[in-house]
């Protein structure tokens, strides 16, 4: 059983690995990675059996390969782990992992580096599995900067388009901040605990730190005018580290440029599996947050606020791509703010039915991107759902059960959540996240209209269905959009069954009124959206304004730039930066300068005399710099000495 | 009057650095007169088989402690095993010269006892216990350093960095001279055992402690000069910019190894009462080395410079270490950073060593444009030093600086620690554009890089040795820690 488990992320690591040293044709590459990803998905369905058949309080099995770190007090081992939360993640990331993988022979055909895409894709399941496998949190952790890596190779992939390096670097610099965060968590975890494992190693071990919060309880930290609880510090850290990963306020500017990278790749990490990390983290720890009702507030509010923001920029956007991607973002917002509320199962089946009609959207928005040749713009398109049938119909289905249309899997994920929200009292949240549930209608009914209805506007070119390879993953994600709300349906609720053992929660109260309320908004609000863009679609012209401009001003403006939030960070942090590397090298390295300034000069000869003219100049500025800090020094010591 | 008297000198205490002295000796006489020009790399190997001489002598004196000299040099654990890391060190760098000197034309066959010259200083700085021996080492691994930066003679910036590098090398000197005449004014010794004694137990007077704590941060200065911590990092990136490329690697990690060792004796044996004192000064300058350095690093376009800012704020994560040496995570986070660090640097200079050209400097940014199409496994070692020095796992850097921090953090120091943190995040900014150049760029009619095998052994090593200590650190995690365990006492 423990080889079993190692086989899940050992699988596409292999993939990983044939994919770098042996493989160079495009064909193999394919058939391999994608063969890779299936088998752990199968792999991971007998680990799931197995699970399943053991009594529910024993349902964890860890395994350790070596020890990672063993010095003294400090032991972290290099262990993975597979239990309830773990098995549905790892079910998600392989099950749909593998469908995208099989989708990419088709839609990355004729790319010259292919095999190298595959191999990135490979390395991104493994580490993705990691993160979700892991037993402590170190190892997490290696995940975690795993899939930033994948992440940022693949949206750079196309890297002759200027935007895909850009975005690249920007998604791992924002995630960088995350990962600050995620650090020092590690720190205040490993001192007050003493042991960075979630649970104890089977049976006897020490206690992980998960099954020990209640050893923090009251304890206080920091000034003495303002201590915080222990269990505040640690849970707020690790939410910045989400916020970052999973695309929150007021980090998610890097997720919607992160669709210059290849569609699939937006389905697979940029709405399905890695933008999740923050979620599942916060489940993961759930003991923690729960700890600390201050975290929690923070928790539910930026969720709640994130969702808005995103849902609202979502309905200004005309790239096909960039509409899903705040989309993405405003649904991850729905499960943060679950996890802030303490339904950690609502969150978690509204990621994994998310997972599957989100990939579904991206997927299909990828087809329709192929079919049209690599026209993203949706003033371009129009009246294409007779020359792509497949498409349209799947990507209806997905629009739909985004909507949180009955019967579909949103409808029961995202109504889970917001009767939570007015069960335990949250009613300013659920005004909130009603309302962008009513925005997501909305804006899934404007793209369904602007792609699919009306005339094609730009008559350059002519759409076509997707080959097979292609239209089958989207017909299977449509068939688990329609029915992947099963898994918990009221009264029934296998998953809230399923994790008690890890998330040890009731299930909640089915609210009909609420249902039907949110049905009637979420259908006449998805109808609006059709209607004003398919009456309107004539008054749409290739680069022009939005119908609803006329009406809404510079409301529209904003939400198209998700609230300026971008442009801030461009004109303080950005800018701001720029200058103090700019300062500094102008003041404290003046040949640096040199070298970028006046790199030409320096080749066509004039640096001998140039360089000899500065140079006595430069020891001298060193030697004063030597000097006031020897004058600090000294005279700090002899002044505390006093 | 008591008769002078010699005390009882046990040579096996020092026998790894009476090797590579005696073998570096021997070695460039053999080098005058029997080894023609032309064929200098057979003075390389030579100096190679010296240093793994070195490092075999040592095996025996495992678990051994004790003194000699009449307790001027220890040796311990602790300075055996910095001394073995500092011998990989000298090999490292004598590899990867083997190939570079022919190719620049400053091919001498003294270049190679010169390194093994300051290896031994090195060593002798991770044994002395004695300011006098201290300053021995510092200055054998000085003047050894003047000599090899200023190699490439016939090239202007050689020369230049030499000076620079001896102006303010001087300087510092002076500094460390004058700050042992006060500590032996103060305390009537220059023992660090008998100066921490004297420290302890006696109730300075005010003149007493004015002149110690005058001439510990004197000393404490020039330490920091020869360890690269702001703000005495002035001269390191136009040094490290002129000098032979092995010659900036090595020094970039054996300077900081050597002068750090001694640091870590001279604050735990001599002034552990004085920490007070002294704390606040060194996590000041480690905070700004932290800041300085990776910072700095931003705004280089130049890959050597940029290396050599990393240096910089690469001794910022060392001291985390050595600072909370007297905690028993200290030394320990100090050996493993210094030996991580050793690989990955050595190795990302191992490739721009492989990049470079005769008379052209192939360092800037663009050159490494789309290696992983030319060169696909140097680009892909490349990568994995520059994760490594960023701090990403599953390298051996993430490891080094994940424990130097904890250690920080346990010390007693976590505001430095998050400095550590978060100057650690900007810093994977500017290893990634070098990652993005080779991985997302196409190539653009660069010439091929040369490899051969001194280099291809360098880089194998370094990298290997990276992925592995980053998977399975435990061997190296449980050599450290019987390493550290002997210091303070």
């Amino acid at each position: 059983m423990e080889l079993l488990i190692w086989l899940i992320p050992l699988l596409p690591f292999i993939g990983f690995l044939l994919n770098v040293f042996v493989i160079r044709r495009e064909r193999t590459a394919g058939l391999v990675a994608s063969g890779m990803v299936a088998a752990a998905f199968v792999v991971t369905l007998i680990a799931v059996g197995v699970l399943a058949s053991m009594p529910p309080e024993e349902r964890r099995i860890v395994s350790t390969a070596w020890e990672w770190i063993n010095t003294g007090s400090f032991q972290v081992p290099f262990a993975i782990m597979f239990d309830p939360l773990t098995a549905v993640m790892a079910l998600l990331i392989t099950g749909v992992g593998a469908l995208i993988h099989v989708y990419s022979i088709g839609y990355m055909h004729g790319d010259p580096r292919v095999v190298r895409y595959f191999a990135y894709l490979n390395l991104f399941v493994t580490m993705m599995l990691f993160l979700v496998m892991a037993n402590n949190l170190l190892l997490l952790f290696l995940g975690w900067e795993g899939v930033g890596l994948c992440s940022f190779l693949l949206i750079g992939f196309w890297f002759e388009r200027k935007t895909a390096g850009e975005a690249a670097v920007k998604a791992f610099v924002v995630n960088r901040i995350g990962d600050a965060a995620f650090i020092l968590a590690m720190l205040a975890i490993f001192t007050y605990f003493g042991t960075l494992n979630f649970y104890s190693e089977g049976e006897g071990g020490a206690l992980g730190f998960l099954e020990r919060v209640g050893d923090i309880a009251g304890l206080r930290v920091g000034p003495n005018w303002q201590p915080i609880f222990v269990s505040t510090a640690i849970s707020f850290l690790l939410l910045i580290g989400a916020t970052g990963k999973s695309a929150q306020f007021p980090l998610f500017v890097w997720l919607p440029d992160a669709m210059a990278g290849p569609t699939p790749v937006s389905a697979l990490i940029h709405a399905a599996t890695m933008v999740t990390g923050g979620v599942y983290l916060m489940a993961r720890t759930e003991p923690l947050f729960v700890a600390s009702f201050t975290t929690q507030g923070w928790v539910t509010w930026i969720g709640a606020l994130t969702a808005l923001m995103a849902g609202t920029a979502a309905m200004a956007q005309w790239d096909i791509k960039r509409v899903l991607a705040y989309s993405t973002v405003s649904q991850l917002g729905f499960m943060v703010a679950a996890c802030g509320m303490g339904a950690y199962v609502a969150a978690i089946f509204h990621l994994l039915t998310h997972g599957i009609f989100k990939a579904l959207l991206f997927l299909a928005a990828g087809s329709v991107i192929h079919g049209t040749h690599d026209t993203q713009d949706m003033r371009r398109m129009g009246g294409l759902k007779d020359a792509m049938p497949v498409t349209f119909r799947t990507y209806l289905i997905g629009a739909l059960a985004l909507a949180g249309i009955f019967p579909l899997a949103g409808f029961w994920s995202k109504d889970e959540i917001l009767a939570h929200a007015v069960g335990h009292g949250h009613t300013p949240i659920f005004i909130i996240l009603f309302i962008t549930s009513l925005f997501t209608a909305f804006y899934m009914g404007r793209q369904v209209a602007l792609i699919f209805f009306g005339t094609q506007r730009d008559p350059s070119y002519h759409p076509h269905e997707s080959p097979q390879v292609m239209t089958v993953p989207l017909i299977v994600l449509a068939v688990g959009a329609i029915i992947g709300g099963a898994i918990n349906l009221p009264v029934l609720h296998w998953l809230t069954d399923w994790l008690e053992p890890v998330l040890h929660e009731q299930a909640g109260e089915f609210n009909l009124w609420l249902a039907l309320i949110a049905t009637i908004g979420a259908v006449g609000m998805g109808y609006l959206g059709w209607w004003i863009y398919t009456t309107n679609a004539a008054k749409i012209k290739i680069g022009g304004k939005d119908p609803i401009y006329r009406y809404s001003g510079d409301i529209w403006e904003g939400m198209a730039e998700a609230w300026y939030l971008d442009r801030l960070y461009q004109r303080t942090v950005v800018a701001g930066f720029e200058r103090l590397s700019d300062f500094l090298a102008r003041v404290f390295d003046p040949q640096g300068v040199d070298g970028l300034v006046m790199g030409v000069g320096r080749f066509f000869g004039g640096l001998a005399n140039s360089l000899r003219a500065v140079q006595t100049g430069y020891v001298r500025t060193y030697a004063l710099v030597f000097t006031v800090g020897v004058l600090l020094v000294i005279g700090f010591m002899l002044w505390i000495a006093r | 009057m008591d008769a002078l008297t010699i005390p009882p000198v046990d040579l096996g205490l020092i026998a790894p650095l009476l090797v590579v002295v005696t073998w570096a000796t021997g070695l460039l006489l053999v080098d005058t007169f029997f080894i023609p020009v032309g064929r200098k790399k057979l003075t390389g190997y030579l100096a190679i088989a010296g240093l793994v001489v070195a490092g075999l002598v040592g095996l025996p004196l495992w678990g051994v402690s004790g003194s000699t000299f009449g307790g001027m040099v220890r040796l311990d654990p602790f300075a055996l095993t910095l001394t073995w890391v500092f011998l990989l060190i000298g090999i490292l760098s004598i590899t990867m010269s083997l190939d570079y000197l022919p190719r620049q034309d400053i091919e001498q066959g003294e270049y190679y006892p010169l390194i093994m010259f300051a290896v031994s200083g090195m060593i002798l700085l991770a044994q002395g216990a004695d300011l006098i021996v201290l300053f021995l080492g510092i200055e054998t691994l000085s003047i050894t350093l003047y000599i090899l930066t200023g190699f490439a003679y016939p090239r202007l910036t050689s020369e230049e960095a030499a000076m620079k590098y001896l102006v303010l090398g001087a300087f510092a000197a002076g500094f460390f001279v004058y700050g042992i005449a006060l500590i032996f004014g103060a305390t009537g010794s220059t023992r660090l055992s008998e100066i921490g004694a004297y420290a302890a137990d006696r109730d300075l007077g005010d003149t007493n402690l004015t002149l110690l704590l005058g001439g510990a941060a004197m000393v404490l200065i020039a330490f920091s000069f020869k360890a690269a911590l702001a703000p005495f990092h002035m001269w390191i990136p136009d040094v490290y910019q002129g000098s032979p490329t092995p010659v900036a690697a090595f020094m970039s990690v054996g300077t900081k190894g050597g002068a750090l060792a001694a640091l870590v004796r001279l604050l735990f044996e001599a002034l552990p009462t004085l920490n007070a004192y002294w704390l606040p000064v060194l996590a000041g300058l480690t905070a700004l080395t932290m800041v300085v350095g990776n910072l700095g690093a931003i705004a280089q376009m130049d890959v050597k410079r940029m290396l050599a800012y990393s240096s910089i704020g690469h001794a910022g994560y060392v001291m985390l270490g050595v600072m909370v040496a007297g905690e028993q995570r200290g030394p320990e986070a100090f050996i493993f950073y210094i030996l991580v660090y050793a690989l990955s640097n050595l190795g990302a200079f191992a490739v721009l060593i492989a990049l470079e050209h005769q008379g052209e400097e192939a360092w800037q940014l663009d050159d490494f444009a789309g290696l992983y199409q030319r060169q696909p496994l140097l680009a892909v070692a490349m990568a994995i030093f520059m994760f490594s020095l960023a701090g990403v796992p599953p390298t051996a850097g993430f490891m080094a600086k994940f424990y130097a921090l904890t250690a920080a953090w346990e010390g007693g120091l976590p505001w430095l620690a998050l400095v550590g943190v978060l100057t650690s995040a900007i810093a994977a900014f500017f290893y990634l554009r070098v990652i993005i150049r080779m991985f997302m760029t196409e190539p653009e009619g660069e010439p091929a890089p040369e490899l051969n095998r001194g280099l291809t052994i360098d880089i194998v090593v370094a990298a290997a040795g990276t992925i592995i200590i980053g998977l399975i650190p435990a061997p190296i995690f449980a050599l450290v820690e019987r390493s550290a365990v002997a210091l303070g006492g």
